[in-house]
């Protein structure tokens, strides 16, 4: 017989097939472990990027640079790794990452690229889509006309493209750029020589035929609309950085002007962009010049009657519910500009839009279009100058409106506005208004008035900022959230992202688990929804139905609905850098590293191909990782090997393969006893396990139809074949990943823990058996119920069990392992006698009272 | 007449955040610059309560740019920026007579704080200055 071997024996053996499996298993582990690490911190660089977004930091681009090559790196590696846990499955990450980091540096390298459009737009076909080609300014102005339906002035627009091709028709760009790149902007004598220059070489160039022609038309268009021979204004509307260099040239609006001189107010504008203030600026910030457009806007003037402008909130007060409305005779230039004292009225937002307070001024003179051209100042008519310049009904109208354009964009906007001889409102223009908020969440000591309320909860830490109130909602399990109400307060035990499908209903959650660099924190964030995490006992405290104010900014949960507080909420604060540059393109930044798509991973778009942010594909490498080690130990030998047996008295053959740290290093032999190994999730399941009677064949009941696996575990030594199959269990120190074949059915056991608890968790699953069918669902059933008692969030579909454990420290974790140990034998071929729900109930109470401590 | 405060970075952006909040939070101007050759200039011109700056910036940096200034004024206090990990030269700064450093990136209340410590000193400063010169002002008359 040793001669036989001897014959089939491979003349050079190379190393032991089996020991590079494991070294293989080794890396993978040794990968797995290295991506939590990076995961962990991935979560914690969006977390602070978030913070500093709030708008209490003082930062600059370097910290924006700096946290964003971090993190870029960080998620490369985090694909990097998920590949080597692999074998690399998942190559076309690589390409998203790069994406993104592309679109990335060319943001904070402020690259913009002006985009292909058409010449001219005419308003019709305007809204904030076309931002980039068009302006803000003008972007806004289309959204009022085409989403809000609001009366705008007809008119169009001279797209960025425009602008591109007039410098190009006229190869100007190298010119200005030889320029701009010999000068030294703290120079400002040459600052100032240079501005002039390019100015000049501007404004001689004509205007290429193509401009001219389609110049032309257009407002030969908007002369057949109005069915008469118009004046415009021209807008200059700055493209491809922010707001302030649109003002930063003189030229920010040109009222009253002629058809034939569109033209020559185009290339002011254009030349606008090279003014001595503007041309510091943009190279101050370190914009390329050659992807910053000018745009303009044309729109029919109105013959005003009044104009003015309308704050949806009074920066004054802002507090104060009302919007408020300047308005005077004439052009609502004087206004804008302050060279009038206009008649204020504060008006409200809300049906029936009443007149709320007024202060009159005396309107002795107004701003006119005049006949030949531009404007000029006139007398305001005698028995004009005293009474308001708008009825009640108009003033009405505008607040209307005010509170419409407030919604549709979401913050305060200060508003242009002008009123035509037939009492027609049109609007002009409306921007972000700055409104600076100075109240906070004051701090609990500066409320007396708290001091009333019962505080239930002192502990955890922050997740979103924020005060909520509402009827407490206990949800264990996803299924539960079906009957969540809207102004609930979510409780649960651990953070889930699947929490995100209440959250634009929840006013509060609080979790007893979980950090505030969790995925559904920064969800929470997202939908700014109060959160509190790691309470350690909010779901045991809070009783549903319990009215309570959460108030998450310092971590405090009262009894009771506490109007003092939600007031501090219900202003929402105001980020005072809003509308600053480093802002605005921070919100960019965001954009493509916050928003988390990826949130179900039973979902089928839980794929690669779906991965839009930086969030995104940690979301997806964390989760597919886990899948991948999970299934590590289901085969990972085909014959034992260099693994070494575990000593037990059960009929299990299983078959250890220590990936560092899980068998004392001075063991020697073959089969190892439990006290040798130093694996702690292995030694409490393993614990559990012996600590129970092995159980005997069940009785069979042979009237339902039992299946013919059924038959042989009965046989005499049918056990033992049923057990010859191997189990494998891969352990570290801290880490088990256990997948064990009892007869007909397979559970496989991941644990993780020692990483911070954040990242420790019980994955199991079971699936199979072998009796019928629904005996087999009878079965999972009680095992999710009773893993539902200790603790995991549950799946059942018929015989498959798929349970979760998150969030839990170690000594938590041995008590559920040694109950899952128990439970795996109490349960192994507990199918075959499931006849009917009684049983299952019976069981239950049966291993609940003997066996859960 | 309000009290002045200079405020020295080659990051524009962090000028406009620090303008904006000390604008809206509190009654002192603010004058801003990103070019620290420009400030004997201004400290010439004008009389400052403080000056803010940062300690990195590419023609100078942040102690060479104290230096300059004491040898203008020598009153005048001033609160560093420095980036974090570079606390060694903060503790140059304030060895040469930095009132505070204040590490990016900070807090609004964090510079809000520091900002009114010094200006109460400050006010202090310039209370003594007066009296020390009416004392002065009595001694001559009383020899006179």
């Amino acid at each position: 017989m040793g001669k036989l071997k001897d014959l089939f024996r491979p003349k050079n053996p190379g190393p032991h097939p089996n020991r590079k499996m494991e070294e293989q298993l080794r890396q993978k582990y040794g990968a797995f472990r290295k991506l939590l690490a990076d995961n962990q911190e991935v979560l914690e660089i969006i977390t602070d990027l978030e913070e500093k977004y709030a708008g209490d930091y003082i930062f600059d681009m370097q910290y924006l640079r700096a946290n964003i090559r971090k993190l870029s790196e960080k998620v490369y590696s985090l694909i990097h790794l998920l590949n080597e846990i692999s074998n690399l499955k998942y190559g076309e990450l690589y390409r998203i990452h790069e994406q993104i980091y592309q679109e990335l540096s060319d943001l904070l390298a402020k690259k913009r690229k002006i985009p292909v459009d058409d010449l001219v737009l005419s308003f019709d076909r305007i809204a904030l889509d076309k931002e980039e080609s068009v302006g803000g300014k003008m972007a806004n102005l289309g959204e009022l006309r085409n989403r809000l339906g609001l009366p705008v002035p007809e008119g169009f627009a001279i797209t960025a493209y425009t602008y591109k091709a007039f410098i190009d028709y006229h190869h100007l760009q190298e010119e200005i750029s030889s320029r701009l790149n010999q000068l030294d902007i703290n120079n400002l004598e040459d600052l100032i020589v240079v501005s002039r220059d390019i100015q000049q070489l501007i404004l001689e160039k004509p205007l290429p035929p193509f401009l001219t022609e389609i110049l032309v038309k257009s407002y030969q268009e908007l002369t057949e609309k109005a069915g008469r021979e118009v004046r415009v204004a021209v807008r200059s509307s700055a493209l491809g950085e922010d707001s302030r260099l649109s003002f930063a040239g003189q030229y920010g609006t040109i009222l009253n002007v002629s058809g034939e001189n569109i033209g020559e107010k185009y290339k002011e504008i254009v030349a606008s962009k090279f003014t001595p203030r503007a041309i510091f600026y943009f190279i101050g910030k370190g914009f390329r010049e050659e992807d910053i457009a000018m745009g303009m806007g044309c729109m029919m003037m109105v013959p005003a009657k009044a104009g003015g402008v309308i704050y949806t909130v009074d920066p004054g007060n802002p507090q104060r519910p009302e919007a408020v409305i300047h308005a005077h005779w004439g052009l609502g230039k004087t206004v804008v500009d302050g060279t009038v004292t206009p008649d204020i009225f504060w008006v409200s937002k809300e049906d029936p839009f009443r007149v709320v307070e007024s202060s009159m001024a005396r309107k002795e003179k107004m701003v006119i279009a005049t006949p030949e051209g531009g404007i000029g100042w006139a007398e305001v008519p005698q028995d004009l100058q005293e009474g308001p310049c708008l009825s009640e009904k108009l003033i009405g109208q505008l607040g209307r409106a005010a509170g419409a354009i407030e919604d549709h964009f979401g913050h305060p906007q200060d508003i242009e506005w002008a009123l035509d001889e037939e009492d027609r409102i049109y609007f002009l223009q409306t921007r972000p208004l700055k409104v600076f908020s100075q109240k906070k969440i004051p701090s609990p000591q500066e409320i007396p008035e708290l001091s009333q309320f019962p505080v239930l909860l002192e502990t955890g830490v922050m997740g979103a900022q924020g005060v909520g109130s509402g009827p407490v909602f206990l949800a264990n399990q996803e299924r539960d959230l079906v009957n969540f109400p809207a102004g609930g307060i979510l409780v649960a035990r651990t953070p889930s992202p699947k929490w995100v499908t209440v959250m634009s209903k929840a006013r509060g959650i609080i979790t007893d688990l979980g950090s505030s660099a969790s995925h559904m924190a920064a969800l929470a964030r997202e939908f700014r929804v109060p959160t509190i995490l790691n309470t350690q006992k909010a779901s045991e405290i809070l009783a549903p139905g319990l009215e309570v104010t959460v108030d998450a900014t310092h971590c405090r949960v009262y009894q009771g609905r506490i109007e003092k507080l939600i007031e501090y909420a219900e202003e929402e604060a105001v980020n005072p850098f809003e509308d600053t540059p480093l802002f605005v393109l921070f919100d960019k930044i965001l954009t493509r590293i916050v928003p988390l798509n990826l949130v179900d991973p039973t979902e089928p778009d839980f794929t690669p191909a779906h991965c839009r942010t930086f969030h995104d594909i940690t979301r997806f490498t964390h989760q597919t990782a886990t899948q991948e080690m999970f299934s590590l130990s289901t085969s990972p030998l085909t014959t034992p090997g260099e693994a070494l047996r575990l000593d037990t008295d059960t009929p299990l053959e299983i078959l250890l393969i220590d990936l560092g740290g899980g068998i004392n290093p001075g063991f020697k032999g073959k089969k190892v006893k439990l006290n040798q190994i130093l694996s702690w999730p292995m030694q409490a399941f393993w614990q559990g396990v012996q600590s129970m009677k092995w159980p005997g064949p069940k009785p069979l009941d042979m009237k339902g139809f039992a299946s013919v696996v059924a038959q042989t575990a009965a046989e005499p030594g049918g056990e033992n074949r049923i057990y010859s199959e191997k189990s494998y269990a891969l352990l570290s120190r801290d880490y088990l990943n256990f997948s064990i074949r009892l007869g007909y059915h397979l559970s496989t056991i991941e644990v993780l823990g020692g990483s911070g608890e954040n990242e420790n968790y019980i994955n199991f699953i079971l699936k199979g058996g072998g009796a019928t069918i629904d005996r087999r669902d009878r079965r999972a059933r009680l095992v999710a119920t009773i893993l539902e008692k200790l603790g995991f969030q549950v799946g059942q579909k018929l015989d498959l069990v798929d349970a979760r454990l998150i969030h839990h420290p170690r000594e938590a974790m041995e008590k559920v392992l040694y109950s899952l140990g128990k439970l795996t034998v109490y349960t192994k071929q507990l199918d075959m006698v499931m006849f009917n729900e009684a049983i299952v109930e019976w069981s239950i109470e049966e291993f609940v009272k003997e066996h859960l401590r | 007449m309000a009290e002045k405060i200079l405020i020295v970075d080659d990051e524009m952006d962090m000028l406009e955040l620090l303008e904006l909040i000390i604008t809206d939070r509190t009654d002192y101007q603010v004058v801003t610059t990103n070019s620290p050759l420009e400030v004997p200039e201004l400290l010439k011109k004008d009389t400052f309560d403080l000056l803010i700056t940062d300690l990195r910036m590419p023609d100078i940096d942040g102690i060479e740019l104290i230096e300059m200034v004491k040898q203008i004024d020598d009153q005048i206090p001033f609160i560093i920026i420095t980036a974090y990990g570079t606390i060694e030269s903060a503790v140059e700064a304030m060895r040469k007579g930095a009132f505070d450093y204040i590490t990016k990136p900070f807090r609004q209340e964090q510079i809000l704080l520091t900002i009114e410590k010094v200006m109460k000193w400050r006010r202090l400063q310039k209370e003594n200055m007066a009296l020390k010169a009416e004392l002065e002002k009595i001694k001559k008359g009383s020899h006179g």
